[in-house]
């Protein structure tokens, strides 16, 4: 039997599977770096909202971490395989496809084998066949394996039952590509990316959420009448009871300036619901979001929108939530997408059959983004 | 959509990471259970406890999910290895497919995004489960016809037809130890990789395809369903997040929401690269085919059934 091909000289020999071996070792520990030091720096909080969900990041880098320092560990050891005349550490390549990363489709027939791989330039850059109409039978396979004159090795026409050493352990094209994939687009998106969404486009492509059922799971326990004793309703007949600006205020707080503190979803909430409309028409409110022009193709003269996002799991699956701000002397200038603090009067205006809360703005200006549990 | 600005490109990217680093941990877990799959299982194990009627098995597969809930993520690795194992075809496309959806997870969380909605909201929530049972043990009965070699990759039908088990070469605890660890390795690799592929693709959707597209067809059944199906393709959420978004598309019906919310975690960008790692290309396509005409018709005619419409 020939020694395969060993790729490094000296004490750290390493034979071509090994090689190949060490390179998924090398791409699991970066991901496994990424993702432990996104969970460590905190930046995670950015891309995902649930804990549980954090923690399954940091975990799982952890895990990647483990299973990759382990396999360099025992990156020589054999899987005690030698009784059957072939070691992991040492030769047997008489699998075929073996190390031949130019011929291996001819080895198999190729339905939906290497036709999946991305990236698979690199193992088929050297072969003068063909790809289209490469439709070998399955009968084929033996022969065409089976020739002793094929690379000048003995290739056993079937593999051992039980190995699976294809040429994806010794391909080196193969994982170098494989490497690339799972390396590059990861660490330049971990580079590049801002952090948040910045292009009002992606803002209107996703579309703001226009039904406040959407958004009463997650707020409209805020505006539970924490302050109600069980006695007082008790005590006012049940059809009369009311939930007053008295009420409200128990929950939420006020500005310095004497402002309702609401988040931008809140106040879309109450547009949907006659009690609390009925106490915040002409109530002093403040809140704060992202700014984004009223409609992404007529430039509106009085309103912009402000915004704030609805996460669930991960900023992907993120909707945004706004009202309307009105201004009375038409719209300012401002920076598409910044974060603004904007105080004024809520007035509900009812318009093409929907109710809209409509912010009139006294005072908006730039405000620093602020941690709240929905991402930001 | 004129040029992409750096503020768009930009936007890709934050999503895809997201994506991506929700992901890791689920396809980790997936590939270490299917490390352990081949170095531990005994290959006649699953011969032992599955039914010896096919139908049966089927129909045990479909609702296995609710025991082993796995997330359309970690589902393709493990699939692969029991495959290897001697699992049945029709079976594991069945529990495949109805897996990430017919478990408890997801239910709950189903739940919870249509909530507002009362009793209405519930029986939409059930009615996903119920309907994704439905089509995906159909599935599986269909594939009890088709020939495996039709099915499975090469590399994949190989490794089941000479699959004898590493165990029978006597390798001691330790080296069984090394090659989970070393398939667990493999399957991470080999995945990771189409997953960064999908992930690319959705988070470019995702970021820069306006929902608004398909609202003109929202008011018609037979033009929305598949709409909304359509658009869980692209958008290749997950099935324990994609409720909330399916409930928030107000102009759609019920009938086109669960056609998102069952043809999604079915068949979407991200899966037709992970499923290309076990089936060939042809049968991806066709059973894509399939399930989309299968979800239209039975979703359409839920709607019918359900309210009328």
């Amino acid at each position: 039997m020939e020694p395969k091909p060993i790729m490094k000289k000296g004490p750290f020999a390493l034979n071509r599977e090994q090689v190949c071996r060490l390179i998924g070792i090398v791409a699991m520990m970066v991901w496994a770096v990424v993702m432990v030091w996104f969970y460590g720096s905190g930046r995670i909080q950015h891309y995902i909202r649930p804990e549980y969900l954090r923690l399954a990041c940091l975990l799982g880098g952890l895990g990647l971490g483990l299973v990759s320092v382990f396999n360099l560990l025992h990156l020589r050891d054999g899987e005690g395989c030698e009784e059957c005349g072939k070691g992991e550490g040492g030769e047997g390549e008489d699998f075929p496809g073996e190390g031949h990363a130019i011929h291996h489709h001819h080895e198999q027939g190729h339905h939906g084998h290497d036709h999946h791989h991305p990236v698979d330039q690199g193992g088929h850059v050297l072969c003068e066949h063909g790809h289209a109409g490469c439709d070998h039978g399955h009968e084929a396979v033996a022969t065409r394996a089976g020739g002793v004159g094929e690379q000048g090795h003995g290739h056993a026409p079937t593999p051992r039952p039980g190995h699976e050493h294809d040429e994806w352990d010794t391909s080196l094209a193969g994982n170098v590509a494989m490497f690339l994939v799972m390396v590059v687009p990861l660490l330049a998106a971990a580079a590049y990316s801002k952090d948040e969404y910045r292009s009002a486009n992606t803002i209107w492509n996703k579309g703001f959420v226009e039904d406040t059922a959407s958004v009463a799971r997650r707020v409209g326990k805020d505006f539970s009448a924490a302050g109600a004793t069980a006695e007082a309703k008790a005590e006012s007949k049940e059809d009369s009871w009311e939930y007053t600006l008295a009420d409200l205020e128990k929950v939420v707080d006020r500005s310095q300036d004497g402002y309702l503190l609401l988040t931008v979803d809140q106040l879309f909430y109450t547009s949907g619901d006659a009690e609390l409309r009925r106490i915040l028409e002409g109530e002093a409110v403040e809140t704060v979001g992202q700014v984004i022009p009223y409609d992404p193709k007529v430039s509106h003269p009085s309103r912009l929108r402000v915004f704030t996002l609805m996460v669930t799991c991960c900023a992907a699956d993120a909707q945004p939530v706004s009202i309307p701000v009105e201004f009375a002397g038409g719209v300012p200038s401002f920076e598409e997408m910044s974060w603004v603090k904007v105080s004024g009067t809520m007035r509900y205006a009812k318009e093409e059959g929907q109710t809209l809360p409509v912010l009139m703005v006294k005072t908006m200006g730039p405000t620093e983004q602020p941690y709240s549990d929905a991402i930001y | 959509m004129g040029g992409f600005s750096p503020a768009d490109i930009n936007d890709a990217l934050y999503g895809f990471l997201s994506i991506l680093l929700e992901g890791a941990f689920f396809i980790f877990v997936g590939t270490v259970i299917s490390g352990f799959i081949d170095a531990y299982m005994p290959a006649g194990l699953l011969d032992r406890y599955l039914p010896k009627n096919r139908y049966v098995a089927i129909l045990a597969g479909g609702a296995l999910g609710a025991v082993f809930p796995v997330c359309e993520c970690a589902i393709v690795p493990v699939i692969r290895r029991l495959l290897k194992k001697g699992l049945p075809l029709s079976v594991a496309v069945t529990y495949m497919l109805a897996a990430p959806i017919v478990n408890p997870v997801t239910l709950a969380s189903t739940i919870a995004a249509f909530s507002e909605r009362g009793a209405e909201g519930l029986y939409v929530a059930f009615s996903r489960v119920g309907i994704a049972y439905f089509i995906t043990v159909l599935v599986g009965i269909i594939i009890l016809k088709v020939p495996v070699e039709r099915v499975l990759t090469a590399k994949v039908l190989q490794a089941v037809r000479s699959e004898k088990g590493v165990l029978e070469h006597d390798h001691g605890r330790g080296n069984r130890l090394v090659h989970a660890m070393r398939v667990a390795q493999r399957d991470f690799t080999d995945v990771a990789m189409y997953f960064v592929a999908g992930v690319a693709l959705t988070a470019m959707f995702n970021a820069w395809t306006n929902r608004d597209i398909i609202s003109p067809v929202a008011a018609n059944d037979w033009l929305g369903v598949p709409a909304m199906m359509g658009l869980a393709f692209v958008l290749s959420l997950c099935s324990t997040s994609d409720a909330f978004v399916a409930a928030a598309m107000d102009k759609f019906s019920y009938a086109a929401k669960l056609g998102f919310l069952v043809f999604g975690p079915m068949m979407d960008l991200k899966l037709i690269f992970l499923y290309s790692t076990v089936f060939q290309r042809k049968f991806v396509a066709l059973l894509g085919v399939g399930l989309f005409l299968l979800t239209w018709i039975v979703c359409v005619q839920w709607g019918i059934l359900s309210f009328g419409t």
